[in-house]
């Protein structure tokens, strides 16, 4: 392709409106008119239409692994067959030994079923793209568009920064919360989306509640995470209850 | 998971919609909603795991594109779903037979047209992809914000604490410098 040209800045602006279908239509046609007559312009047209579709290919393939990553994480465990055959080799094993197996087996199989149902009701929070009352928005937004593409590491990075000079900022909690909870710390998802619990009127207070009772669930604290789920208000949260009394 | 709030569209069309409008719910959804479902078809079809992962992205890429391009006609009882699935079938039969681990595909004839490009414009498209992951934070975000979340230029200028201004002057310089990355040449 011979991309020996320059492309100027209102020659990009022009193109890039005709691509995204911004033209009135007598501008439209005036466009595609030139593209008829003009050989050159047709040209710098389709290389910038090459361009935006790169740029949304590329942004689209980084985009197909997170997801793909997320839905991995959120696969149900298949655990049981291991314990089977530890059960197996030890029949013969003294009555000491066989309690304590099945005691193992018994905590085992419990926490399998919350961290089951953990995995079936957890979905990351979407994220904002406005900072609402974030004051350092370039920071704060960069974390969020990494929490948004799965990169749950990078914003616990960056938002932790932030945190040291806004420790009360309840959007930056929150969504701390919600990144360590992405990334599989629910302990330190739980110190942060507690404190949002506290006051129904305070921001994402309904959701803090959710999510503060799914990681505590898949922590095991079965008693301790209900009430969080019953003033979350969530259209599912009266089955997940049914299933985990 | 979207849902049909009206009596005017029906969830095909706001599903569709949403694809098309990269709105990363619906992606995500779609994507979630086909996987296992693909990947049980590739590995009881000769393939592996991780081949099963590489034809449904390529798959799914494949729709979006055509999505983009109108290739997916709207029709009653059909789904995005089952046209990503179809889509997986195609690709994976095509894959076995370049691979000549099939002999000959009667069952399904390959009745799936992909919005394609020729091979200089492939080629092309491989090269922005290439450049685009080292061109540097602000650009891939402010290029990625305005062309794939298709934010406008006030928000993607109140992310940055910019004026608008200087927001649209940043966005043509983070094209113009991927374009001189692609192409070669700094005019």
């Amino acid at each position: 392709m011979d991309t020996n040209y320059t492309i100027s800045t209102a020659e990009f602006e022009s193109i890039e409106q005709y691509l995204l279908d911004r033209m009135e239509t007598e501008q439209r046609i005036a466009f595609e008119n030139r593209i008829q007559t003009d050989s050159a312009w047709a040209y710098k047209v389709e290389e910038v239409k090459l361009l935006l579709a790169g740029i949304e290919t590329a942004t689209m393939k980084e985009r197909l692994n997170s997801y793909h990553e997320n839905l991995k994480k959120n696969q149900p465990e298949k655990g049981g067959g291991k314990i089977i055959f530890i059960q197996r080799k030890l029949t013969v094993a003294a009555s000491v030994a066989l309690l304590a197996t099945i005691s193992i087996w018994l905590f085992t199989t419990s926490k399998n079923k919350y961290e089951k149902i953990y995995a079936t009701y957890y979905k990351p929070d979407p994220g904002l793209m406005s900072a609402m009352g974030v004051s350092d928005n370039y920071v704060f937004n960069k974390a969020m568009l990494n929490y948004k593409i799965g990169k749950y590491k990078a914003a616990i990075d960056e938002w932790g920064k932030l945190k040291t000079e806004l420790p009360q900022n309840d959007t930056l909690n929150y969504f701390l919360g919600a990144a360590q909870q992405a990334n599989g710390n629910n302990a330190a998802a739980v110190e942060l989306l507690k404190s949002m619990t506290t006051d129904a009127a305070k921001p994402f207070y309904k959701d803090a509640c959710w999510y503060t009772g799914l990681a505590l669930l898949e922590q095991g604290a079965v008693k301790e995470a209900i009430p969080y789920f019953e003033k979350s208000d969530r259209p599912e949260s009266k089955e997940l209850i049914s299933k985990i009394k | 998971m979207l849902q049909n709030t009206g009596n005017q569209f029906t969830a095909l069309q706001i599903q569709t919609a949403a694809v098309l409008a990269n709105d990363e719910k619906a992606l995500e959804a779609l994507y979630t909603a086909n996987f296992y479902k693909a990947e049980m078809f590739v590995l009881a079809n000769s393939g592996s795991a991780e081949e099963a992962k590489d034809i449904y992205q390529e798959a799914f890429i494949a729709v979006w594109h055509n999505i983009k391009a109108g290739r997916f006609v709207l029709q009653n009882g059909s789904s995005l779903e089952a046209y990503l699935f179809q889509i997986v079938k195609y690709k994976w039969y095509d894959y076995l037979k370049a691979a000549k681990k099939m002999k000959l595909v009667s069952v399904e004839e390959n009745g799936f047209v992909e919005a394609a490009y020729n091979e200089d414009e492939q080629h092309y498209i491989e090269k922005v992809e290439q450049h685009f992951k080292n061109l540097g934070e602000p650009c891939r975000e402010v290029l990625t914000l305005f062309y794939f979340m298709k934010k406008n230029m006030q928000q993607i200028a109140a992310s940055f604490s910019w004026t608008e201004a200087t927001a649209k002057n940043n966005k043509y310089r983070c094209l113009q410098r991927l374009r001189n990355m692609v192409t070669g040449n700094n005019k």
